[in-house]
């Protein structure tokens, strides 16, 4: 995985004046087969069938390997189905939360402890993090094989602001500081928007994603991070 | 759960993932939370069909499942594709675990609730064994049961039987007997012959059932020691310890036990009181309950549903649940679709009630309504032919008594449980009140469907209810046979200790002391008088030369069967109840024995009661003009009916005196002829069947052995078998029943164990498909 700072001198449309610091990363994926099988144990790992002793674990693995191969396969192929938009957004989640920890010491919410919203299909925000300022960011996470999906993850965010972010809170209480949860208090918190990305130009997306209406309506918090992945 | 956000316009989201969630930890096992799925449906029928394709995966039932549309489905999706390649069987997690088991150890103890898919699992298990199979359960509805799915399923070189006979062995690969613990005896005596490969104790839970539970654990004993490296498989509803059933007899050779608590369809609870009904939760009831609008069972009756009422066999016998629920019998109008009434044919055929207006059926008139009654007096065959017309949803509404309860699958929307007796120890009654409302909920087989059904109780047993649906059964650690029981009914004495002392002789169906005392009663007298006078030309005397004989010699008859009877017995003397019971129980054999289908004997038992001589008599007088026919009208209603002691189990010497089939004041016009259906079967079966055939048959055995009268053979195989005729006897061990017999007799040309012969006549008979399946395995 290539993580890419991008400076924000080099993007002519970042909004002047606000309060609301703005990050843009760009990265690149070359093998994305171990996010894969990560989050295929972390689901075997928690599954009741997994504790039946008699099933064969050997033969459910090599089952398994031949299931993700042909996701992988498929992916790289562009072949597009909803099970790839799934496996593919907890790629771009992944992928956020690495460059989020690594570009910008952020401290990050299990992807894990999200699998109660992934057994359930239902919608939410997609990774989470505490970044140094001691903001909760809400992560939202948008994939597809040929476009580059940043307004719909933008659209996302604004409108789960104030809603589904509130109602997240019952089970984040328990990975915050003091210091976040005042912040929460006084609404003071971050927001990060992941996508794919199958443009030709970084620059140009990103300038397209600061221009947008849902930014405006997001940089009236504290932070907003725009990150670009491309599977290559 | 019960609670207000249950009723919200759209499904609580943190709500729903809080039950995925734990379903995808533990596995549907809570049934707090299917029962709030089940409500999320029914409330929110469409917000709920999003969740419903990754629940079916999530609660492992892969046979419902479509393509997966999650990387979580598809993760489960590959624990599907394991299943089917580690067992070759489209199997739910728990139905693979199990079969594995099995597969693996030699001994394996397991339970699971009802529906989680045992029969499934084991039609799979039957189909790949290549050698013999035993197959242990508690009662006969049940073989029969078995033993129809079991037909269907096996090719026709696979000896299917219901009892332990090897028959047919020049056209026969494996066996499959189905059998009770009490025709388990058999087994021992043909072990050589036999090469069994697996046996399965299904219900197991039987061994907590007094004599029963003895005679069960006894065969497990031997069955542990005799065949001990055979594969045994014992199964039980959802009890908390199925390893008990090898601590009981301490068998430590490979053995393993599982629990699994996963359940598959989820069910909503309902009150009723003064025909108001109210959801309520036996489990969380956040709102103290929710009335509803309207009469749930209506409702369910009226959108083609059906319904299981489970009351007492009084009130069936009384009619009184006529009135109570005369409202829903309302809305079942007559049926009219060919293929239901069929059934009804087959079954009026069977009891001899077509286009007599004598007969009043009130269990035909119902089922003309798509309404049932099941109960254990109804014959087994008629029984069988009702479970039919129920399985093919012909039926809106069945009545039933505790015969249900025992495995029989018969599922319905709603269970309502007027009666709330259930028999046993505590942990009995709360496992046989968690079989009933297993019946509750339909398993469809739609994809993407989640099940659900109703369970109505009385208001004033809620708290019962609750407190029974929560708790855990467990089943016993040690065995009755290693108690000290202290028998107050000396009628067991004897059983109870051949069973533990393994002196039971499985030939003549008695226990050693028994036969000794048998042996020295002396009964010489009473049997040669029996054989000169009950026996003409080496055949019973029929009913009709019975009750031509003089009432001192008929009397002397009775007599000498009883003491043939007291014999075995430790007492010297019948209570009179009991002595009635068996007085009655003659004419009944001897129309048995005359070969008398039960429709005719039903029909010849109602002459004899409602007085038909009498009435047809008094007809002709009216015809004659002898007689107005208001004064015909008034004889007739002030003639009553004759006494007739009701059918009880033998012996029994709390059965003191003799307890009238119907009230002494009854007019023969207003006789209830299913009360002589019922009856009439508890003698064929509870009385002869169970009770009389053995010691009697016995006696005269011992009596021939000593005697060498060959007379006491020839009545011992009438009593036994019905018939002396060797071929009919081969045709019994065959496992054919009379009428059948009485269709093929005909075209047998020869019968031993290697085969049965057929004459060139068989081809003509075979064209029929019902008679082909008759013999298939035997042509």
């Amino acid at each position: 995985m290539n993580i890419t700072k991008i400076d924000n001198a080099g993007l002519n449309k970042i909004p002047i004046g606000g309060c609301c610091e703005i990050n843009c990363i760009h990265i690149t994926i070359k093998d994305f087969r171990p996010i894969v099988e990560e989050f295929e144990k972390h689901i075997l790992d928690t599954s009741w069938i997994n504790k039946l002793d008699e099933l064969s674990q050997k033969t459910f693995k090599a089952t398994t390997q031949k299931t993700i191969d042909k996701i992988v396969n498929d992916i790289i192929a562009k072949i597009s189905s909803n099970v790839n938009t799934d496996i593919g957004e907890f790629i771009i989640s992944y992928a956020a939360q690495q460059a989020l920890e690594i570009e910008h010491s952020h401290t990050l919410i299990p992807l894990a402890e999200l699998l109660k919203e992934k057994v359930s299909g239902n919608p939410g925000f997609d990774y989470h993090s505490i970044s140094k300022n001691s903001y909760l960011v809400f992560g939202e996470a948008k994939f597809s094989l040929d476009s580059t999906p940043r307004a719909r993850a933008l659209e996302q965010i604004v409108e789960f602001i104030g809603d589904r972010d509130n109602s997240e809170l019952l089970w984040l209480q328990p990975f915050l500081d003091n210091n976040t949860k005042k912040n929460i208090i006084d609404d003071k918190k971050g927001y990060a928007a992941a996508f794919s990305h199958n443009n030709t130009d970084i620059i140009t997306t990103l300038n397209n994603a600061l221009d947008s209406d849902p930014v405006k309506e997001i940089i009236k918090f504290n932070e907003l991070y725009l990150i670009a992945v491309e599977l290559c | 759960m019960l609670s207000e956000i249950i009723f919200n316009e759209k499904i609580d989201h943190e709500l729903i993932s809080e039950i995925l969630f734990d379903f995808h930890k533990n596995g549907p096992v809570d049934n707090n939370h299917l029962e709030t799925l089940s409500y999320l449906k029914k409330f929110n029928f469409r917000s709920f069909q999003i969740y419903e394709p990754r629940l079916m995966f999530l609660m492992g039932l892969f046979y419902k499942t479509k393509e997966p549309n999650s990387f979580l489905e598809t993760i489960y999706n590959a624990y599907a594709e394991t299943i089917i390649s580690e067992t070759g069987h489209n199997f739910t997690p728990v139905q693979a675990d199990a079969y594995l088991s099995i597969k693996k150890y030699t001994n394996f103890s397991f339970s699971a609730p009802t529906s989680a898919g045992k029969s499934f699992l084991f039609q799979e298990l039957i189909k790949e064994t290549q050698g013999d199979i035993i197959i242990i359960l508690p009662s006969r509805a049940l073989i029969s049961e078995y033993l129809i799915k079991i037909k269907k399923l096996v090719s026709k070189d696979t000896l299917v039987l219901q009892f332990i006979e090897v028959v047919n062995i020049k056209r026969t690969k494996n066996r499959i007997y189905i059998i009770t613990p009490e025709r388990a005896e058999e087994l021992f005596k043909n072990v050589e012959k036999l090469n069994v490969e697996l046996i399965l104790l299904d219900e197991a839970q039987i061994s907590e059932e007094g004599i029963r539970g003895m005679k069960f654990d006894s065969l497990v004993r031997r069955i542990d020691k005799k065949l001990n490296n055979i594969k045994k498989v014992f199964t039980h509803p959802f009890i908390l310890n199925p390893e008990a059933q090898f601590q009981k007899h301490n068998i430590t050779n490979d053995i393993d036990s599982e629990i699994y608590n996963q359940k598959t369809v989820g069910k909503i609870y309902i009150e009723h009181s003064k025909r108001k009904f109210k959801y309520f939760s036996p489990f969380q009831d956040m709102m103290g309950g929710e009335n509803l609008e309207s009469d749930i069972v209506k409702d369910i009756i009226r959108n083609d549903g059906t319904a299981l009422i489970y009351i007492s066999k009084s009130k069936i016998y009384e009619n009184s649940f006529i009135e109570s629920y005369s409202e829903y019998i309302e809305l079942c109008p007559e049926i009219t679709n060919k293929e239901s009434l069929k059934y009804i044919e087959k079954l009026e055929d069977f009891l001899g009630t077509k286009n007599d207006t004598e007969k009043n059926s009130m269990l035909i008139y119902l089922m003309k309504r798509g309404i049932v009654i099941h109960h254990g007096s109804i014959p087994l065959k008629a029984r069988l032919i009702i479970e039919d017309f129920v399985n093919g949803r012909h039926a809106k509404v069945c009545f039933s008594t505790s015969t249900l309860i025992q495995g029989i699958n018969m599922p319905f929307d709603i269970v309502w449980i007027d009666n709330f007796t259930f028999s046993g120890n505590e942990d009995q009654k709360t496992l046989n009140l968690k079989n009933l409302i297993g019946r509750a909920g339909r398993v469809t087989q739609e994809d993407n469907h989640f099940d659900y059904g109703y369970v109505l109780i009385e208001s004033k047993n809620k708290k019962l209810f609750t407190l029974r649906l929560n708790k855990e059964s467990s089943i016993s650690p040690t065995s009755n046979l290693d108690n000290k029981t202290d028998l107050n009914n000396e009628d067991f004495i004897d059983i109870v200790e051949a069973i533990k002392n393994d002196t039971f002789d499985s030939e003549l169906q008695l226990t050693e002391s028994q036969i000794l005392r048998i042996e020295k009663a002396d009964l010489d007298d009473e049997i040669s008088f029996i054989l000169d006078n009950f026996l003409s030309d080496d055949r019973p005397l029929t009913v009709k030369e019975y009750y031509v004989l003089k009432d001192s010699k008929r009397r002397k008859i009775k007599k000498a069967f009883e003491n043939m009877y007291t014999a075995h017995l430790r007492r010297a003397e019948l209570t009179n109840g009991e002595k009635n019971v068996l007085s009655t129980s003659i004419p009944i054999l001897l129309w048995q024995i005359q070969g008398k289908s039960f429709a005719e004997i039903i029909s010849l038992r109602h002459a004899f009661l409602s007085e038909k001589d009498f009435r047809r008599k008094l007809s002709r007088r009216l015809r004659n003009k002898e007689i107005s026919i208001t004064n015909y009208n008034k004889q007739l209603s002030e003639k009553k009916v004759r006494f007739s002691c009701i059918a009880e189990s033998l012996p029994n010497k709390g059965f003191r005196t003799a307890v009238p089939l119907f009230n002494r004041n009854t007019s023969v016009v207003d006789l209830e002829f299913d009360k002589i259906i019922y009856d009439t079967y508890d003698y064929i079966d509870k009385v002869l069947s169970l009770s009389v055939k053995d010691p009697i048959s016995s006696t005269l055995i011992l009596y021939f052995k000593k005697s060498n009268d060959v007379r006491a053979l020839i009545l011992s195989n009438y009593i036994k078998y019905g018939t002396n005729d060797p071929t009919e006897i081969w045709l019994l061990k065959y496992g054919f029943s009379f009428e059948e017999i009485e269709i093929l007799i005909d075209h047998i040309e020869k019968i031993d164990e290697n085969e049965i012969l057929f004459k060139s006549s068989v081809n003509d008979f075979i064209s029929d498909l019902d008679n082909y399946r008759l013999i298939e395995r035997y042509i």
